[in-house]
């Protein structure tokens, strides 16, 4: 199953590319989050000494971490913030390290971690008009360094905030053939 | 020398930012100031940005960049940046792993953002293998010999507002053989086990967020 995570303050993409999901009848569900109460991780530990692997902050989050879980594959949609996430996905993002695997294994003679839910694909699809080159590897530099630590298999896509068709066909035919 | 600001990016309270924050404190005569706590709001961050001449970001790696308050904080002095165009940032980002390139991505970020505000960014430093400190000085760090002089050096080019070249940070990156990683990935694995016991938690147990 596809859940699509999309900070749609400022674009629509998460939503339209649900709409294709749906159109071509490919199972996934579809988040907004950009009203949803998603607090910073406070390092605070609670998840490695009071209740294994579960997050004591009482938010929205703790709801997204059970869809999370429970993916194949998760696609982060955002506006690009200096080469990154939004804020607000980057924050989501690092709350999922509650579900990441906290051993260490070696793929490709480097350290990674891994996740300890079903999940196999990462993708993430950054939102901005006419974006610089340089932002856009920034971009999608990062998402390769995401999906290598966790071990997943995934891509960085920027997109213009109205993509047609065709960039939705090129992004579910990588997903497809992961 | 120029008005330093230090700016924890970190929520720990007595953590390896904090340590770093403390010491450029020290060496820099800096203001410090924590992304956290009710009184560090984006206003208040901004007035003390704008008090300073130079601005070290000091924080931990979350998810191969620095955390989401961080990229919070720039989305707000976006808005802000005509009154920021003659500062100076400098960036540091630590993590567990120990390879330069997991965190470098942190540093990319504040590079960027100071280059769409219109402000200088003259470099970083990259601490890898960060959590054996734990908040302890750098001088307990497992590469020490190498780390601290050049953080010193480090500590130096901010002094003048020089450039820090990458080459500074890239070069402590340590060795590691595929045996090496091997036994390192059994090594740490084991303590995460061992950790996870000493508080009567079984590492083998299911998330709970996989349970109904």
């Amino acid at each position: 199953m596809i859940l699509i995570l999309s900070d749609d303050i400022s674009q629509n993409v998460g939503h339209t590319l649900y709409e294709y999901l749906k159109n071509n009848a490919i199972e996934s569900r579809y988040i907004s989050v950009s009203n949803l109460k998603i607090s910073t991780c406070y390092n605070c530990g609670y998840c490695q000494s009071k209740e294994y692997r579960k997050c004591v902050l009482k938010d929205d989050m703790q709801s997204l971490l059970y869809e999370i879980a429970r993916c194949t594959h998760l696609i982060l949609v955002s506006p690009l913030s200096f080469g990154s996430y939004s804020s607000k996905i980057k924050k989501l993002f690092d709350r999922m390290a509650v579900i990441a695997d906290i051993h260490y294994y070696v793929v490709n003679k480097e350290l990674v971690k891994g996740m300890v839910t079903p999940q196999k694909g990462l993708w993430s699809i950054g939102v901005k008009d006419s974006c610089p080159t340089e932002e856009k590897n920034l971009f999608t530099h990062l998402v390769t360094e995401n999906t290598q630590i966790m071990n997943l298999v995934g891509k960085g896509f920027v997109v213009e905030e109205n993509p047609n068709t065709n960039t939705f066909n090129h992004i579910m035919e990588v997903i497809t053939h992961a | 020398m120029p008005k330093t600001l230090l700016l924890n990016a970190s929520p720990r309270e007595n953590g390896t930012s904090h340590m770093l924050c403390m010491r450029l404190k020290t060496s820099l005569h800096g203001t410090y100031r924590s992304l956290y706590g009710k009184t560090n709001t984006p206003q208040s961050l901004l007035q003390s940005i704008q008090e300073a001449d130079t601005i070290v970001l000091i924080g931990s790696c979350y998810c191969n960049s620095y955390p989401g308050n961080v990229t919070e904080l720039f989305e707000y002095l976006a808005d802000y940046k005509d009154q920021l165009t003659d500062k100076v940032w400098y960036g540091i980002i630590h993590g567990g792993m120990p390879y330069t390139h997991t965190h470098e991505s942190g540093l990319k970020h504040l590079e960027y953002f100071c280059k769409c505000c219109d402000m200088s960014y003259k470099g970083g430093f990259i601490i890898t293998m960060a959590p054996m400190l734990n908040g302890k000085p750098l001088e307990k760090h497992l590469f020490s010999k190498t780390i601290v002089p050049a953080f010193e050096k480090f500590t130096e080019a901010i002094k003048t507002q020089a450039v820090s070249p990458d080459s500074l940070y890239q070069s402590l990156e340590p060795k590691m053989p595929f045996i090496i990683t091997k036994a390192f990935s059994l090594f740490l694995s084991h303590s995460v086990d061992q950790s996870l016991k000493k508080y009567g938690l079984n590492p083998k147990d299911k998330s709970p967020y996989l349970k109904d």
